[in-house]
C-alpha cells in the first residue's frame, strides 16, 4: 500500500485506513492526495457518484474518520430545510450536541444562507480553525429540490467564507443533472465503480464467522454469488443474504453428513434453497425473521404466504360491482360498449370494430379514463337487479377513490362530470367478479 | 312476469306468475308458512306505500310524528325517520337478507321470477278479492295507455307492469328519494319501456347473456339509450350561434325585473309544500341536538325555507349563515367567521390546522356553546373542492355545532366518501320548493345576461380550467408580476415585449404571435385588459382586485 503513503500521517493511520478499505486502494488515494497536508488548501468542492452500495459513505466516513479530520457528515433527507441544514452544519463546526441540557436547541439560530456564512466564519475565528473542515453532504440530490441558491452557495462555499473549508457532494445521480440554469463553479467530480465479482467476493468472505475456516466460508460466498450475482450487485443486499443463509449451508457440517470439504454436497444442499431464498426474501416477500424462523423449524419454506398473497379485499356488493363496471370501462374502449352490454346489438365480430393501432392489448397500454356517467351505464347493465343511484352508490364510488381502487383523472371538478380510471390488477378483478358470479372475461374486449 | 322457462328442450314459454305466488317464494325461504290471507294483506301494504308515494309522502307524516313521542319512534329506529313513512312496515318478509340494501325487494322479486323451478301455470286466481284488487291499484296507469294496448287482454298486459311498478317503487321510500318529478319521470319511462317491449318480445330474446336474464325491465332502457346514444363517436357542431339571434343581451338588473313580473302559477300548490316543509322544523331541531346535521335535498331553492327555518328557530342562538353559491366564499373565509364572529377571537393563524384546532379546543372546553350553522349550497363551486369539505366535516362532528345545509347538484353525494359521510351524519331530508334559483344563480355566467363589475373567483377558475396548461402558465406569469408590484400606486402593467420576454424565458410560447393569440383570448373571456400608454406601448392588466387574486394564486398553488 504504498500508494497510500503520505508524509503528514503516521504509518498505523495507514495500515488501518488500508484494511478498512477493501477493493478502493485508488479512490482512497485519489482523495488523500486531493486532500493533502491538514492546513493546505483543498478543492472547494468534491463531487463523488457511483451506484447504490458502491461504499462512497463507507470510505468517506472511515477515512476522514481514521485520519481524525474535522468534518461535518450531514445526510440531507433528515435536513429538509435550509434552517435544519444550517444549524447541523455549525453544530457539526463547534461539536455541539442537541442535548437535554440545553432544550435540545442548536447552537445557534441560522434562517438563511447569508447568516449561514456569517456565523461560519464567526465560529472558525473563534475556534482558531488553521486546518481544511470538510462539510460532506449525503444524498446531495435532494439539494436540488431546496432554495435554488442553496448548491451555488455550497460550491463555492471557500470563496464566500474565505475559509479553509471543502464541501463534499455524495450521490447517485450524474453531475449533469445538478448544474443550474445559471452556471455555478465546477466541483471535481469522482467516480466510484461498481465491485466486480472478484472484489466483491474478497470483501464479503473478508468477515467470515470464528466458528468456520476463511476458505468454507469463501466458497459458500462463491456459491451465493453463482446465484445471485444475475440479480443483485448490491454489496448490502447480499451481505444480508450471506448472513441469512449461511446456517442452512453448514447444516449438514454440524449434522455430521458432510465435511468442510465436500462442496459438492454443500453445494447441492444449499442450491434450491437459495433460489427460493431469491423468489421470496429478496423480494420482501416474506420477511428475514420469518426466513429464519422457517430455517431453524426445518419447515417448508414454500408453505408461507407472501405479503403480495394477501391480494383479496372484502367490499362490499356494490363496490365490488363498481369495480367491476370501472375496470370494464378502463379496459374496453368505448365504441365496444354497444356490443357488450347491450341485448340487441345483432352480430358484430371483434375483426368488424379492430383498429389498426388496438392490436396491442389494452392490458399492455394500461388503465384508460371514462366519465362518470359510462360507469353507471356500465353498473346497470351488469347488476341483475334495479339500482337505484342513491347517495350510498355515489359514496362508494368516492370510497373506492379513497381505498385507491379508482383514481380520479384531472381533479378539475369533483362533481361536473369526473373522471376516473380504475387501477386495480386482472387478477384482482377476477377474484372480485367471482365472488358474486360474473364471468368478467366475457367482457372483455382482449379476451375475446 | 313473463318468464323463461328451460325444459330442457330448447323451448321456452311464457308464463304468469301471480304476485302472491313471488311473495310465497320469499316468505318460503325465510321459514314462515305464508297464508294466502296475508300475503294478500302484504300486497295490499305495499300498494298502499306506492300510493303514498304517488301523492307526497311527506304529507302524511307530519302528523303522525306530532302523535307520536319524538324521542321514543327515533330511539327505536333512526332509519324510518329518514324514510319519513311507514316503509319498512314488512319487515318479516325481507328479513332474512341481513344486509340492508335499499333494493333488496326488487332483488329478492327478480331473484324470485328467475328460478324456473316454480314456476305456476297461468290462472285467474283463487283468490277472488286479489285478483281484483290490483287492477284497481294500477287503474291510473291503465287509463292512460294508448290504445293499441287496450286491445290486449288487460290482465296479461297490466300484471308485469305492476310487478315492475313494485320492483321500482319499494326502493324508492328508502332511497328517500321519493318526489314528484322523479315518480312520474318514472312512470313515463314505464310507460315507454311497456310501450316498447310486447310479452312475446321479451320472451323470443334468448339471452346472449345467460347471467343477466331477468332484469333490465326499466333501468335497461336508460343504460341502451345511453349506449345508444354514445355510440356514435361523431361531433357534429351547429353554426346556429346565439350571435344569429341577434338579441341584445339583458344585463342583471333588467333580466330580474322581467322575471319578477311573471307570475306563478300553482302559487297556492306551492305554498301548501312549503308550509308542509315548515311542520318539520322542530323534529329537525330535535335532530340536530341528537348529533345530526341535516341535509335538505329536492328541486327548486331551499335558500327561502332555510331562511324560515332560521327566523322562526334560531333568533335566540347563536348561528352563522354561510352563503355557499357567493362565489368569492373559500373555508377559509367560513372558519374566520367563526373564530372572529363568533367565539371572539380577534387574532390570526398561521394554518387552516391551527384554525381548526382551535375551534374544536373551544368547543371542548366549553359545553354549553352552541353554533348553529347553515349553509347554503354545500355543493357550490367553491365549497366542492376536499380540503373543503374535510373542514367542514371536521365542524359538522363537533357534538355542540349544528350544522344544516342544501345541496342542489346532481351528482352532490359523489363529494363524500364513507370517512366523511360518518363526520357529517346526515339525515336526507327531501324538501322540494320548485322555488326559483334568484339568489343562486345571480353570480352564474350566462350567454345571454351581460356581465357587470369585477370577475368572481369561481368565474375565473372555471374559464381557466378550460384553458391549456401553457395558457393558465402564461396568465400566472401576468398575476404574479401583478401581485408583485401590488404596492406600487403608479404600476400602470406589463408591457407586451416585457411579457413576451418573461413567457419565452419560462417555455410557455415560441412565438410573439402565440402570444398575441393567447392574449385574444383571455380578452374574450374579459380575464385581461390592455391599456395603452402613455409612450404607446402596450400595458397588460388583470382587472381583479387583490384579495381575489391572491386566492386564486393560494388555490393555483394547491393544485400544482
Amino acid at each position: 500500500m504504498a500508494s497510500l503513503m503520505h508524509a503528514a500521517y503516521p504509518e498505523e493511520t495507514w495500515k488501518e485506513v488500508a484494511k478498512r478499505t477493501l477493493c478502493r486502494e485508488s479512490q482512497v488515494s485519489t482523495l488523500l492526495s486531493i486532500f493533502g497536508e491538514r492546513q493546505h488548501l483543498s478543492f472547494p468542492s468534491i463531487f463523488i457518484y457511483g451506484h447504490t452500495g458502491t461504499g462512497k459513505t463507507y470510505i468517506l466516513q472511515t477515512v476522514l474518520r481514521t485520519l481524525e479530520l474535522p468534518c461535518a457528515f450531514i445526510n440531507c433527507v433528515e435536513c429538509f430545510t435550509p434552517r435544519l441544514l444550517f444549524e447541523q452544519i455549525l453544530n457539526h463546526l463547534h461539536d455541539h450536541q442537541p442535548a437535554p441540557e440545553n432544550e435540545f436547541s442548536s447552537k445557534d439560530r441560522c434562517d438563511t444562507f447569508n447568516d449561514f456564512v456569517r456565523l461560519y466564519n464567526r465560529g472558525t475565528s473563534e475556534l482558531g480553525l488553521e486546518e481544511t473542515f470538510y462539510i460532506v453532504l449525503d444524498k446531495a440530490e435532494l439539494l436540488r429540490e431546496m432554495e435554488a441558491n442553496l448548491l451555488p452557495g455550497f460550491l463555492r462555499l471557500q470563496e464566500l467564507t474565505e475559509s479553509n473549508v471543502t464541501v463534499i457532494f455524495l450521490t447517485e445521480i450524474v453531475w449533469e443533472t445538478f448544474r443550474p440554469n445559471t452556471g455555478c463553479f465546477e466541483p471535481l467530480t469522482l467516480y466510484f465503480p461498481d465491485y466486480s465479482k472478484v472484489e466483491l467476493q474478497r470483501i464479503l468472505s473478508s468477515e467470515y464467522p470464528q466458528e468456520y475456516s476463511a476458505e468454507f466460508y469463501a466458497s459458500y460466498i462463491n456459491i451465493l454469488l453463482g446465484v445471485f450475482y444475475a440479480v443483485c450487485r448490491d454489496i448490502k443486499e447480499l451481505r444480508h443474504l450471506a448472513a441469512l443463509n449461511f446456517p442452512k449451508f453448514c447444516e449438514p457440517v454440524i449434522k455430521g453428513e458432510a465435511k468442510e470439504t465436500d462442496s459438492h454436497k454443500l453445494w447441492k444442499n444449499i442450491e434450491p434453497h437459495l433460489k427460493r431464498a431469491m423468489q421470496t426474501v429478496y423480494l420482501r416477500e416474506i420477511s428475514s425473521s420469518q426466513w429464519e424462523r422457517i430455517q431453524q423449524e426445518d419447515r417448508e419454506t414454500s408453505q408461507l404466504k407472501g405479503l403480495s398473497a394477501h391480494a383479496h379485499v372484502e367490499l362490499p356488493y356494490y363496490s365490488k360491482f363498481l369495480l367491476i363496471a370501472a375496470y370494464l370501462a378502463s379496459y374496453n374502449p368505448a365504441r365496444t360498449d354497444k356490443r357488450f352490454f347491450l341485448k340487441h346489438h345483432g352480430k358484430i365480430k371483434k375483426t368488424d370494430f379492430l383498429k389498426k393501432h388496438e392490436k396491442t392489448s389494452n392490458h399492455l397500454l394500461g388503465p384508460k379514463p371514462f366519465p362518470l356517467d359510462r360507469l353507471l351505464a356500465i353498473l346497470y347493465s351488469v347488476v341483475d337487479s334495479r339500482v337505484a343511484p342513491t347517495a350510498n352508490i355515489f359514496s362508494q364510488i368516492s370510497s373506492l377513490v379513497t381505498l385507491q381502487l379508482l383514481t380520479l383523472v384531472g381533479h378539475d371538478d369533483q362533481l361536473d362530470g369526473p373522471k376516473y380510471k380504475c387501477t386495480v390488477s386482472l387478477d384482482f378483478i377476477r377474484a372480485v367478479a367471482r365472488t358474486v358470479n360474473f364471468d368478467i372475461v366475457r367482457y372483455l374486449y382482449d379476451f375475446l | 312476469m313473463s318468464h323463461e322457462a328451460h325444459n330442457g328442450t330448447k323451448l321456452f314459454k311464457v308464463q304468469f306468475t301471480p304476485d302472491e305466488e313471488v311473495l310465497e317464494h320469499i316468505t318460503d325461504k325465510q321459514g314462515v308458512t305464508p297464508q294466502s290471507n296475508t300475503a294478500a294483506q302484504r300486497i295490499v301494504a305495499v300498494k298502499n306505500i306506492i300510493k303514498n308515494d304517488d301523492l307526497h309522502v311527506d304529507e302524511a307524516t307530519p302528523e303522525s310524528w306530532r302523535e307520536q313521542n319524538y324521542v321514543d319512534v327515533l330511539g327505536v329506529d333512526t332509519e324510518d325517520t329518514l324514510q319519513n313513512g311507514p316503509g319498512t312496515g314488512g319487515g318479516d318478509v325481507y328479513s332474512f337478507y341481513t344486509i340492508k340494501r335499499s333494493n333488496k325487494m326488487a332483488q329478492l322479486a327478480t331473484e324470485m321470477a328467475r328460478t324456473p323451478a316454480k314456476t305456476v301455470s297461468f290462472s285467474v286466481s283463487d283468490n277472488p278479492e286479489e285478483a281484483v284488487s290490483p287492477p284497481a291499484n294500477s287503474k291510473k296507469q291503465t287509463a292512460n295507455k294508448t290504445p293499441s294496448k287496450g286491445r290486449k287482454n288487460e290482465f296479461i298486459s297490466t300484471t308485469p307492469h305492476r310487478l315492475r311498478k313494485r320492483l321500482s317503487a319499494p326502493s324508492q321510500p328508502s332511497d328517500s328519494e321519493s318526489d314528484y318529478s322523479a315518480s312520474n319521470s318514472d312512470e313515463e319511462l314505464e310507460e315507454k319501456s311497456s310501450a316498447a317491449k310486447t310479452p312475446s318480445k321479451v320472451s323470443q330474446t334468448p339471452g346472449k347473456t345467460p347471467s343477466k336474464k331477468g332484469k333490465k325491465n326499466t333501468a335497461s332502457n336508460l343504460v341502451e339509450e345511453y349506449f345508444e346514444a354514445h355510440s356514435s363517436s361523431k361531433v357534429l357542431t351547429s353554426d346556429r350561434t346565439l350571435q344569429r339571434l341577434q338579441t341584445p343581451k339583458l344585463d342583471q338588473e333588467t333580466l330580474r325585473k322581467l322575471l319578477d313580473q311573471t307570475p306563478s302559477a300553482f302559487a297556492d300548490e306551492l305554498h301548501r309544500i312549503s308550509k308542509k316543509h315548515e311542520a318539520l322544523f322542530y323534529k329537525w331541531m330535535l335532530q340536530l341536538h341528537l348529533g345530526f346535521n341535516i341535509i335538505l335535498f329536492g328541486l327548486g331553492s331551499k335558500q327561502s325555507l332555510i331562511e324560515k327555518f332560521r327566523t322562526s328557530l334560531l333568533q335566540d342562538s347563536l348561528h352563522i349563515v354561510i352563503n355557499g353559491f357567493f362565489p368569492s366564499i373559500t373555508a377559509k373565509s367560513i372558519l374566520n367567521s367563526i373564530t372572529e364572529e363568533a367565539l371572539g377571537h380577534p387574532g390570526a393563524f398561521r394554518s387552516p390546522l391551527d384554525q381548526m384546532d382551535f375551534i374544536l379546543q373551544r368547543f371542548k372546553d366549553d359545553p354549553s356553546l352552541e353554533l348553529y350553522l347553515l349553509i347554503h349550497n354545500l355543493d357550490s363551486q367553491m365549497l366542492r373542492g376536499e380540503k373543503c369539505q374535510q373542514v367542514l366535516g371536521q365542524l359538522a362532528s363537533i357534538p355542540n355545532l349544528h350544522l344544516l345545509a342544501s345541496v342542489d347538484h346532481i351528482n352532490a353525494p359523489l363529494m363524500w366518501d364513507q370517512s366523511k359521510q360518518s363526520l357529517y351524519n346526515w339525515l336526507w331530508y327531501e324538501t322540494t320548493t320548485f322555488g326559483s334559483y334568484i339568489e343562486e344563480t345571480s353570480y352564474e355566467n350566462s350567454l345571454l345576461v351581460k356581465r357587470s363589475g369585477a370577475l368572481a373567483l369561481s368565474s375565473l377558475t372555471h374559464v381557466l380550467r378550460s384553458l391549456t396548461p401553457n395558457a393558465r402558465g402564461i396568465f400566472r406569469l401576468l398575476a404574479e408580476y401583478q401581485m408583485a408590484n401590488k404596492d406600487n400606486p403608479s404600476y400602470t402593467g406589463l408591457s407586451f415585449q416585457d411579457f413576451y420576454q418573461q413567457c419565452r424565458e419560462a417555455f410557455l410560447v415560441n412565438s410573439d404571435l402565440t402570444l398575441r393569440a393567447q392574449l385574444t383570448e383571455f380578452r374574450d373571456h374579459k380575464l385581461i385588459r390592455t391599456k395603452k400608454g402613455m409612450d404607446g406601448v402596450e400595458y397588460l392588466l388583470i382587472p381583479l382586485d387583490l384579495g381575489t387574486l391572491t386566492d386564486f394564486l393560494e388555490m393555483e398553488d394547491k393544485d400544482t
